[in-house]
């Protein structure tokens, strides 16, 4: 049967790979290091890309936020809605109110929520903040003993911890303190009936653009208006941004590989004179070529996915939390990071060749020259 | 009809120092009939190894061909050639064991794509050595071996694949007398009727044994000649 | 120009089965004028080494040419659109190129086709120790280059010629072929529906001389397999005319939308690949059908290895034909039972 004669074959090829340990374990070691690298680092870039543009679909397809002398403006609640719903093609607008303030350990955001639209996403057994009452994210750290949290903007507010939300919504979350609305206009120095800014909903997404003319001209204040594209663009730099230290790792990585294969090529092409030998007992071409493509597959695959593995496990563990410190800028208490698997796979597989491949053309290149070559031309580099 | 390996007007050349053309070998010509062991001397440096190797197919001739039952094996395409080298053991002058190996390990590498488990690579492997009487070394690593020692393994490995054709390069060379009779009664026992037996050597010792070579050939400034 | 990453690896593995190319050819060359197998003489010998270099090489440049082939039609199906403003599909991206992507894509088929033709005869050839096709594939050879030249210099000025900033419109390609219904139904002058009759003619035709093929021993095997090739040759254009005329409409679910590129898209889950992939195999071993009949004639020695290829071919041309039919006829007549009418 042709697969039993392939057992001795398979264990030559293994007894091949590990005639010299140390050689063939500074391999595995090297390989999967770099697999590890090369993989953490697009992993992380390609899923936290992924992951930001799939949270994002659930933004309002346009904002639009009232501009004046100073920089922003407040704008009167009513009026706004009413302005923004005479637009055809807009199909519902709701204003915000949320800024920056000071809370403990930092800047957190605040925003004031009592729309039912609003509590979408909001686990139901979480009611709604009433007046004095916040609901924390996961990062924002209240005062242990008392149970309460000190926020000052433009005014300060003491408020007492009704709940915090779950360390799965660290990434939308995790410096977010939820307020009732009048305690969000006091912090923030918002007047009643106004608020930060207004969320658009439109009929069709792709036409957001479309209707940017059309709402700037219906009110009469200079607005900013930006749409949901604009917003993942804006993210999309800032994370490019802050991903180009990350990315720097790439070029040294890239070398490493450089160095892994031609050192494989010079390892196997010093041993062109054992493909001599082989040949010189009756070995064919595609007798050779099998043994290192076995040779190959047995030192470079369990190396690769060792690496991949790992890289795997740092990128996409639920709730890794060194990208926070490293990439993001956090000091302290970074967002812990649940990232969409969705497209890791491809990911790992592009690596996966892109390691895998330099590698076994470096490792077959002694078959390849032997099919044509006579073995004593091989032979005779033995004492070269 | 009996199977023959014949060598037609075989010329070598080599590229020598500054650029300029040497030959090795001038239009050798021989017949190495099945069930005859062909004994080819000649001084040093004459041709004898490049010869064996020309034969053995591991080396292509610039000019004229080698033909084994009449067909011209040494024009034939890599992967024929390849496979028909299937059919030759040969023993090289150095022994050329891989020395990480076990002795067994050497032994047995010819045989290891033609050999369908592992159990019966071992059977022959120990055969072979045993036939030498060296099978208390398998297990040793090659590079532990003395020069004699390591002779005799090249020669287990060379007849572990049951050849057609063997071509030995010198296989008693760094042999004391009980190592040289052993190989070549060991050479003598391998003489059948369907099997080609070449060897080069300067060893008195072969050429002695009347019974053990049925022909003797000289290799001089890359011509031969039989010797009657 | 766009320096698109599949651009660049498109024309990077284009430079490098030219450059294996010709080296191979000058091989080539050599065997075609001075080969001598009956000669033992240093320059036929070191001819006969040259000539296993050579297939090695040959081999490597078809494959970099068939990688990059690939990648090619990957890059103007599923990615260029994405990127050249107007374009939803191979139509805009072709037209992108001003005509000279077509073109390229035309040679790129032939070159393809004549070296599968050489690979077939390489794959015989070596099975003999004493390679007795080389000099025939030597001339195979070197009918490749100069198409292979063109190939890659037109590809090269195809994308080139690709501009971003310049949007193109794929609908006026497609609906302003014709000015009027009546135009709409007929190719070349000739209606639709005649079109399809000459379709299931041929296919019929094609069937039963491939079975013809199959049964037939040399050397009546020969004037089998050649009138399989012929009908194979003829089957392909009218087999690719009511795909896009006629039953693309099953597809697009939209009648008179005559474009090919669009079956490549997800949205019709690329049912464009295993389509032209069918119509492919059978222009392919249609050729390969005859020439291998042919060579078990010419040399005797071949006479069961290029028997058995050339039957393989008539095989595959059977399957092929019969995938296709059940492709396109399929999706037709599950419309025709959910809606009683058939789209027209």
């Amino acid at each position: 049967m042709k697969f039993r004669s392939s057992y001795p074959f398979l264990a030559w090829a293994v007894r091949d790979s590990i005639r010299q340990p140390l050689e063939a374990l500074l391999l595995f070691l090297s390989l999967a290091s770099l697999a590890a690298v090369l993989g953490t680092v697009l992993l992380l870039s390609q899923t936290l890309s992924h992951t930001a543009q799939r949270l994002l679909k659930d933004a309002p397809a346009l904002v639009i936020r009232r501009v004046g002398a100073g920089g922003w403006a407040p704008m009167p609640v009513q009026e706004s809605v009413r302005l923004a719903k005479s637009v055809a093609g807009v199909i519902g607008a709701r204003t915000r109110i949320w800024g920056t303030v000071n809370g403990p350990g930092g800047p957190v955001t605040v925003f004031g929520i009592d729309q039912p639209l609003e509590r979408a996403g909001l686990p139901d057994n979480i009611l709604l903040p009433s007046p004095g009452q916040a609901i924390l994210g996961p990062g924002v750290m209240a005062d242990a003993k008392t149970g309460v949290i000190k926020l000052s903007g433009t005014n300060s507010l003491v408020v007492q911890v009704a709940a915090v939300l779950d360390s799965r919504t660290s990434m939308v979350a995790h410096d977010l303190v939820l307020l009732h609305p009048n305690d969000a206009r006091q912090i923030l120095g918002i007047a009643p009936g106004y608020a930060r800014d207004l969320a658009v909903d439109v009929f069709y997404d792709n036409e957001a653009e479309a209707l940017l003319p059309d709402l700037a001209s219906a009110y009469p204040w200079p607005v900013l208006l930006i749409t949901r594209r604009e917003a993942a663009g804006i993210y999309s730099a800032g994370l490019a941004r802050r991903s180009g230290l990350a990315y720097m790792t790439l070029v040294p990585a890239l070398l490493a590989l450089a160095f892994i294969v031609v050192g494989a090529y010079k390892n196997q092409s010093a041993r062109r004179y054992e493909v001599g030998l082989y040949k010189a007992f009756g070995w064919t071409t595609a007798d050779i070529f099998r043994l290192q493509l076995l040779k190959a597959l047995f030192s470079g695959i369990p190396a690769v996915v060792c690496g991949l593995i790992l890289a795997y496990g740092l990128v996409l563990w639920p709730g890794v939390s060194w990208p926070g410190y490293l990439l993001l800028g956090w000091k302290q208490y970074p967002p812990l990071l649940y990232l969409d698997v969705s497209g890791a796979l491809l990911v790992l597989l592009e690596i996966a060749l892109l390691l895998f491949l330099p590698y076994l053309a470096a490792a077959l290149w002694p078959a390849i020259k032997a099919a044509t070559t006579d073995p004593q031309d091989f032979l005779a580099k033995e004492f070269i | 009809m009996d199977s023959a390996l014949v060598c037609q007007d075989i010329s070598l050349l080599r590229r020598g120092w500054e650029g300029s053309q040497r030959a090795v070998l001038k239009n050798v010509s021989a017949v190495f009939k099945a069930g005859q062991v062909a004994i080819i001397s000649g001084p040093t440096g004459a041709g004898k190894s490049t010869l064996l190797h020309i034969l053995a197919g591991l080396l292509r001739p610039s000019q004229g061909q080698v033909l084994a039952d009449n067909r011209p094996v040494s024009r034939w395409n890599t992967a024929h050639r390849d496979r028909w080298r299937r059919k030759v053991g040969i023993v090289f002058q150095h022994p050329r064991l891989l020395n990480e190996l076990t002795v067994l390990e050497n032994v047995i590498l010819p045989i290891i794509p033609r050999v369908s488990s592992i159990a019966r690579l071992r059977q022959r492997g120990y055969e072979a050595l045993e036939s030498l009487g060296i099978s208390h070394l398998a297990g040793q690593p090659g590079f532990a071996l003395s020069g004699g020692e390591q002779q005799r393994v090249s020669i287990a490995r060379a007849i572990v694949s049951q050849p057609e054709i063997l071509i030995a390069d010198e296989p008693t060379a760094h042999q004391d007398e009980t190592g040289a009779a052993a190989i070549i009664h060991r050479l003598t026992e391998w003489k059948r009727p369907n099997t080609i037996t070449i060897i080069a050597a300067h060893d008195a010792r072969l050429r002695r044994h009347s019974d053990f070579a049925d022909r003797q050939f000289e290799l001089r400034c890359g011509g031969l000649k039989e010797l009657q | 120009m766009i320096w698109h990453p599949l651009l660049i690896a498109v024309l990077v593995g284009d430079l490098l089965s030219l450059l294996l190319l010709l080296a191979a050819a000058k091989t080539a060359f050599k065997i075609a004028i001075e080969w001598a197998p009956h000669s033992a003489a240093s320059r036929q010998i070191r001819l006969e080494r040259a000539a296993e270099t050579g297939a090695l090489t040959t081999r490597f440049a078809l494959a970099a040419f068939f990688v990059a082939s690939l990648v090619l039609i990957v890059a103007i199906t599923n990615v260029l659109p994405a990127v050249i403003p107007g374009a939803m599909c191979g139509t805009g991206v072709l037209q992108a190129t001003d005509g000279l992507g077509g073109r390229a894509l035309f040679y790129r088929f032939l070159v393809l086709g004549i070296i599968y033709i050489w690979l077939i005869l390489e794959k015989l050839n070596i099975l003999r120790p004493d390679r007795p096709l080389t000099q025939r594939n030597a001339r195979v050879l070197l009918l490749v280059l100069p198409f292979h030249l063109l190939a890659v210099s037109t590809t090269m000025q195809a994308v080139f010629r690709i501009d971003t900033h310049q949007p193109v419109d794929c609908c006026a390609v497609v609906y302003d072929q014709f000015r009027n219904l009546a135009v709409a139904q007929q190719t070349a002058g000739i209606p639709n529906t005649l079109w399809l009759w000459i379709f299931w003619t041929l296919t019929i035709l094609l069937v039963f001389s491939g079975l013809q093929a199959w049964r037939a021993k040399p050397p009546g095997r020969v004037k089998a397999a050649g009138w399989m090739a012929l009908l194979a040759l003829l089957w392909v254009p009218a087999a690719a005319v009511v795909l896009i005329k006629v039953f693309s409409a099953y597809y697009y679910q939209v009648l008179h939308h005559h474009c090919p590129w669009c079956l490549f898209l997800s949205d019709h889950k690329f049912v464009g690949i295993p389509l032209f992939f069918t119509l492919a195999v059978v222009v392919l071993e249609g050729p390969t059908s005859f020439i291998t009949a042919k060579i078990a004639v010419t040399y005797p020695q071949f006479v069961q290895t290029a028997t058995r290829r050339s039957q393989i071919a008539g095989l595959r041309i059977l399957l092929a034909t019969i995938a296709f039919i059940g492709m396109v006829a399929l999706p037709a007549i599950f419309w025709r039972l959910q809606f009683g009418v058939w789209i027209r």
